[in-house]
Formats: C-alpha cells, sequence, structure tokens
C-alpha cells in the first residue's frame, strides 16, 4: 500500500516537473594549461572579476562573523561543469592562512569564454571563507593573499592562481570591529 | 531497514514501546564543595517533531564569590537527543534570557525559552554566534547516556559565579532519529581541587551554506581554522553533522597549506552521525604555527517523507532536493567542530 502511494506520488511529482530532470555536472576537465581567475561576489550576489589589489567585500554570514565569496572564473568550452575549490586568504606578512574553506562549485559558461557561478550568486555558489574575527591577523582594509586552487576529480590535475586584494568592511562599523577590534 | 519502515507505517516512532523499559540516567547530586549540578525536566517529544529548548542559568556561587575551576564533566542525555550544547552568554541578539520562562534547573534556578517551532529564536544559531563553547554531548544511546570527561592533569575550565549559561537541548523524534521515552538532559561540573594551572580552552567552527543535493550526490567540504600564536595541545574533539554525513575528520594543520593534511596528522575520524564519539585524551600537540583542518563528506538520500520539505528551505530554490545549511535533522546540514584545547589563550576560537 505504501509502495503504491510513493509510486502514484512520485509520477504526479513528475507530471509536474519531475525532480529527477536535475541533471548532474560533468566533473570539469582541467589540466595544466586552464585559464584560472577569480571571481567574487558582494552581499547581493553579484559577481566581478577580481584584479590585483581590488577590493573584496566581507559579507555577514548567516550564522555570524564575516566571511569573502570567490570562485574560479576558468577558460574552457564545456556549457557547465563541477570542480572541487579551494580558496583562502592569507595574511602577507606572516603566510599564515586567515581563511580556507574548500567545496564543490559549478560554473557555466558566459558569452565571454570564461565559466563562472551563476550571477547574481548565491551564498552556497561560492567559496565561504571565514575571515573575521581571526585568531591571527586585522583583516578589514589590510591586503592580503587570495588564493584560488581547483582539482579535478581524479586529483591528478591542480591549477591553484592568487591575487593580492583588500577585505572591505564598506559602511558597516560592526564589521569593522569584528575583524580588527580584537587585534 | 525495518525499523525505518515500521517508524514510517506508524508514524510515530516511539509510541510502541514500554514505558517500564525507561531507565533515566543517573548524575551524581553534587554537593557546593563537589561542584555544580544543572538538570531540565523531562520534556514530551511529540512523534513527527524535532524541539530545540534553550535554558538559561547564572553559575551558581560555591566558592564563595570567587572563580570555581572544573576539571571533571559529566554530561547526560536520554536517548534520542541530537545534541547539548553549553555555552557563555555573551553579546544578546533575539534569544533573550530574560524573555524566558522561570525554571526550576534541579536546584539552579533559571529561564528557558523553548523550541518547538523552528522559526523560534533557540533555532537560529546567529543568535549565539560570540558565546564560547563550555562543553558539549551528542551521545544518547542506552548504551551510552554519559559522557563522563575528566580533563588532562594541570587542566581546567574556569566558571565565573553569576555569569549567565546557555544549556541548548535538541531532541528528534521522526524518521531520523527517535526518542522512545522522554527528553531530558543534565550536567556535572565537578570542582577541581588539585590546583590545576592550565585554562581549557574551546574551539567551535562551522561550514556554511553547504549544499547536499540529488545532482552533486557526493559533495565533500573542508574548513580550517588557524590558532593564536602560541602552543595549543587538542585535549578532545568532537565532529557534528546529519545523517547524509558519512565521514568527520578532524587533522593537526599547519597554518601555511592550502592541501589537506595526510592521514598520519588526523586525530578524529567518525562515521556515526547520530551519536559520534566525544574523543577524549587525545594529547595532539598543534603545531605553532597552526591549527586544524576538517573534512566532511556526505551522501545524498532520498528524504524519508519525499523532496517537498528539504525544496521549501533552499534558498536558490533549486527543486533539486537539496539539503541545505541547518538544524533540522530532517531536512538539512551541518558540519561542526567542538574541540577543547589548553592552555586557552583567548575567550573563544571561532572560525565560522
Amino acid at each position: 500500500m505504501l509502495l503504491t502511494r510513493a509510486i502514484a506520488a512520485f509520477a504526479a511529482a513528475c507530471a509536474a516537473g519531475c525532480p529527477l530532470f536535475e541533471k548532474a555536472a560533468e566533473p570539469c576537465a582541467i589540466d595544466g594549461t586552464t585559464e584560472l581567475g577569480i571571481v567574487i561576489a558582494d552581499q547581493n550576489g553579484n559577481l566581478t572579476a577580481l584584479a590585483e589589489m581590488g577590493e573584496v567585500p566581507l559579507i555577514a554570514a548567516p550564522q555570524g562573523g564575516h566571511i569573502l565569496l570567490a570562485a574560479p572564473r576558468i577558460k574552457m568550452t564545456t556549457a557547465t561543469c563541477e570542480v572541487q575549490v579551494t580558496a583562502s586568504l592569507r595574511d602577507l606578512s606572516t603566510n599564515i592562512v586567515i581563511g580556507l574553506e574548500q567545496r564543490p562549485i559549478r560554473v557555466h559558461q558566459r558569452a565571454d569564454g570564461w565559466a563562472t557561478p551563476p550571477d547574481p550568486a548565491d551564498l552556497s555558489d561560492l567559496a565561504n571563507v571565514a575571515v573575521c574575527p581571526s585568531s591571527v591577523s586585522m583583516v578589514a582594509g589590510i591586503p592580503a593573499r587570495l588564493e584560488v586552487k581547483i582539482v579535478d576529480p581524479d586529483g591528478s590535475a591542480t591549477v591553484t592562481t592568487a591575487l593580492d586584494a583588500i577585505p572591505t568592511c564598506g559602511d558597516s562599523q560592526y564589521c569593522v570591529y569584528e575583524c580588527n577590534g580584537a587585534n | 531497514m525495518r525499523w525505518l519502515l515500521a517508524c514510517l507505517m506508524f508514524s510515530a516512532c516511539g509510541d510502541n514501546v514500554d514505558p517500564a523499559e525507561y531507565e533515566p540516567w543517573v548524575l551524581d547530586e553534587l554537593t557546593p564543595a563537589q561542584g555544580i549540578s544543572i538538570r531540565t525536566p523531562e520534556f514530551e517529544v511529540p512523534a513527527g517533531t524535532e524541539i530545540q529548548d534553550c535554558y538559561f542559568f547564572p553559575v551558581p556561587d560555591v566558592a564563595d564569590g570567587a572563580d570555581v575551576m572544573i576539571d571533571r564533566v559529566a554530561l547526560a542525555l536520554n536517548t534520542g537527543s541530537h545534541h547539548m550544547n553549553v555555552f557563555r552568554v555573551k553579546t544578546i541578539r533575539n534569544l533573550v534570557p530574560a524573555a524566558g520562562v522561570a525554571i526550576d534547573l534541579g536546584g539552579v534556578q533559571g529561564t528557558v525559552i523553548y523550541g518547538t517551532d523552528a522559526n523560534t529564536e533557540c533555532w537560529k544559531s546567529a543568535n549565539w554566534s560570540d558565546w564560547p563553547l563550555v562543553s558539549n554531548s551528542q551521545q544518547s544511546a542506552a548504551a551510552q547516556h554519559i559522557v563522563d570527561w575528566r580533563l588532562p592533569d594541570d587542566v581546567a575550565m574556569r566558571l565565573v559565579p553569576g555569569e549567565m549559561l546557555m544549556l541548548q537541548i535538541h531532541y528528534v523524534n521522526a524518521s531520523e532519529q527517535v526518542t522512545p521515552f522522554v527528553g531530558r538532559g543534565g550536567v556535572n561540573f565537578y570542582r577541581s581541587v588539585d590546583g590545576d594551572t592550565q585554562e581549557l580552552g574551546t574551539l567551535f567552527a562551522t561550514q556554511q551554506s553547504i549544499r547536499v543535493c540529488r545532482s552533486t550526490p557526493r559533495p565533500s567540504y573542508s574548513g580550517a581554522c588557524t590558532m593564536p600564536a602560541g602552543s595549543h595541545t587538542v585535549a578532545a574533539a568532537n565532529g557534528h553533522f546529519h545523517s547524509r554525513g558519512r565521514r568527520f575528520r578532524i587533522f593537526s594543520w599547519d597554518g601555511v597549506s592550502t592541501d589537506r593534511p595526510g592521514d598520519a596528522a588526523m586525530f578524529y575520524d567518525s562515521t556515526d552521525w547520530s551519536e559520534p564519539d566525544m574523543k577524549t585524551d587525545l594529547e595532539i600537540e598543534l603545531p605553532d604555527p597552526g591549527g586544524v583542518w576538517w573534512t566532511c563528506d556526505y551522501q545524498w538520500v532520498e528524504p524519508a517523507g519525499g523532496c517537498a520539505a528539504v525544496d521549501a528551505r533552499d534558498p536558490q530554490g533549486a527543486n533539486d532536493c537539496c539539503y541545505t545549511f541547518g538544524p533540522l535533522v530532517e531536512t538539512s546540514e551541518h558540519c561542526n567542530v567542538f574541540l577543547y584545547y589548553y592552555p586557552k589563550v583567548t575567550e573563544s576560537v571561532t572560525c565560522f
């Protein structure tokens, strides 16, 4: 009886737009020649390609603290693919990593040939690098190195890029306090 | 599987148990000279629900106004608990101790803010984001109701009389976890009497905005947390995720590398989402500089009640049956680290 009901419910769900139609993304095909850049997002999810010494918004995270949102931009021909990403922020004076996150990220090819997360993006579309509060560095307004690394599914190919950037609080005094106040 | 089918068919897991089988846990009742005992009342956990209650109490003055050093903690839970965490109350946002209902916590007077509805403040982690961890347990199975942790020699945690603490307790009586009888938790803080000189510190870390989706069924999330400068020894740790969690690993980390440390650096490895061990007596000296790295591996599974509930929580509205970050066992996922180290160097190390 339960099984019959489950099948009926599944059929009804599919009739209205079967959730199984959400396709798994192909792994991104990367090798040592893959061109890699960095995109960041602001609190509204708008993406920007990061330039050397560019500003990176510090965003109040849902569970507290401040994060920066970073993801790869990859030159490739695949329409949509997924890659395991490690994003980190490093103190330039000590070389110590202030915050690091590793997660799977799906990228979509844009008209310019670069693949990025969707724009605008959701928080989960980019690495959430937790940087404030920090036990080791002041963060807001202090240049630091933002590094993004991508790895192919079997771990045989790794591509890394890094840019110096300036994490920025904008108008939030609480952000400044949380990111710099304890140091 | 038979147990799961039985739960689905009767839609009231825990209703078909013999009350005579209820064997409540027993902790010592401590005198002030011995320490501090906290007890929640027993409470019902109706079938198909998750409950999270936040109990607040000031640390009793058991030492004529002096700080109390604690070198043994015993935490007890009836079967069905998902977690019990004790935090020090700091910045008060929307979870206000004074707004709670007065309650007796085994002789200690406090307040409680009930969380029978997941939209209430006791469920919203931003409310305690800067509240340092004191202690925690996730063990409530019949064979291990009590986590009894004797801190390392010469190490103790400090409690300050009058300081407000929150004991948060989460019970589940649904498809993923079952509360066969009633919910109840208790904590004993045993006073140190041997002059411990090193203070225990705590670290709480979490990965936010995680997703475990039908189209990305085996995601892995990692984070890393750098400790303040100095020498630190990990004394105990436990990881926390929900039923899609397959493996939780914690490593010591050099604070510089962006590659996951090798297995030789791993000091915590759990595949048990519902009753993860509190690993004690670890004695792991972290590199200086350095800290910890953690990895949560997941496997997506079809929700017992179908995808509607998880889809409704998805901020992306992707209709991909994604479990997203959140406290509800049935419909969301976590990747949290609870870690205890010494000597303490700052009020709390938070990484999220």
